[in-house]
């Protein structure tokens, strides 16, 4: 519910990729354990029609890693990796292990088959291209 | 009957449940504005403290560690990648510098700290103080 809110704020500013929250995967609600969803900070820009998409991700190691393009809806997970350290205690706390999710709606403009994954230090960088450019000059006559 | 079932309707709750968890824990990570940036753990027993901070997409020559007795101070600087300009679509990652100071649970030894980089998480050891360590006193007969 709040992803369809925030993918019809967005559409009015006519973004090319529409957030859509940590969106549940269809098909996967069973879970083994109870893990705490985290919502990874995104940053999305765009140059030269290459759509730039970064999302920290904290303690998720590449094969914890599943990206899953679903007809228009690119869905991102990570698993963090982090535990507690055995033979310490908890003295305090402000992040916890978890599972990051974030879901996001490509339109029509975005290839396919040219989207291109990285992660490193943490940030996962997606890049994603445009099938026509978004602009065309004009020549004048 | 109370003992018919209907598998999909059992399912469908389930599966609205998961999603109204995860939204909750949505919102709850939103209300913990208060933290201070970056993220941080610690743990500590009688030997050692651990200080875990998340801090993806920072090189180790980005990171700054000082330490005091028993004061902590992370500091750091994350640059943005993205050419002057850019078109923005969502900007929610961390930019800029940052410094954060914590007081640990006893003082420790500065020239004995380790600090390595893992998936984004910045891990220190700190090796309690000599003197400040517990000594047991033998009770003579």
């Amino acid at each position: 519910m709040l992803g369809l809110r925030k993918q019809e704020k967005d559409k009015e500013r006519e973004v090319q990729v529409v957030d859509k929250g940590a969106e549940n995967t269809p098909g996967e609600p069973t879970r083994e354990e109870p893990q705490v969803s985290l919502l990874p900070d995104v940053d999305i820009y765009e140059k030269d029609d290459v759509i730039y998409l970064l999302a920290d991700m904290p303690g998720v190691k590449k094969e914890d890693l599943e990206i899953t393009l679903e007809k228009n809806v690119l869905h991102i997970e990570g698993r963090s990796s982090y535990t507690r350290p055995e033979g310490f205690g908890c003295a305090y706390s402000e992040f916890r292990a978890g599972r990051y999710r974030r879901s996001f709606a490509l339109n029509d403009e975005i290839d396919r088959d040219k989207i291109d994954a990285q992660l490193k230090d943490g940030v996962l960088q997606l890049t994603l291209r445009r099938l026509v450019p978004s602009k065309t000059k004009i020549e004048v006559r | 009957m109370l003992g018919t079932r209907f598998p999909l309707a059992h399912t469908e709750i389930l599966r609205e449940l998961s999603r109204i968890q995860d939204e909750v824990n949505r919102v709850f990570e939103g209300l913990a504005f208060d933290i201070e940036y970056p993220p941080l753990n610690i743990w500590n027993n009688a030997e050692k403290v651990l200080v875990d901070v998340e801090l993806p997409g920072y090189t180790a020559d980005q990171i700054e560690v000082t330490v005091s007795g028993e004061t902590l101070t992370v500091a750091g600087e994350r640059k943005e990648n993205a050419p002057q300009d850019a078109e923005w679509h969502r900007r929610e990652r961390f930019s800029g510098r940052f410094s954060k100071t914590i007081r640990l649970p006893y003082p420790v030894e500065a020239s004995r700290v380790e600090a390595r980089l893992e998936n984004g998480i910045l891990k220190l050891e700190l090796p309690r103080s000599e003197a400040d360590k517990p000594r047991k006193i033998t009770v003579k007969g």
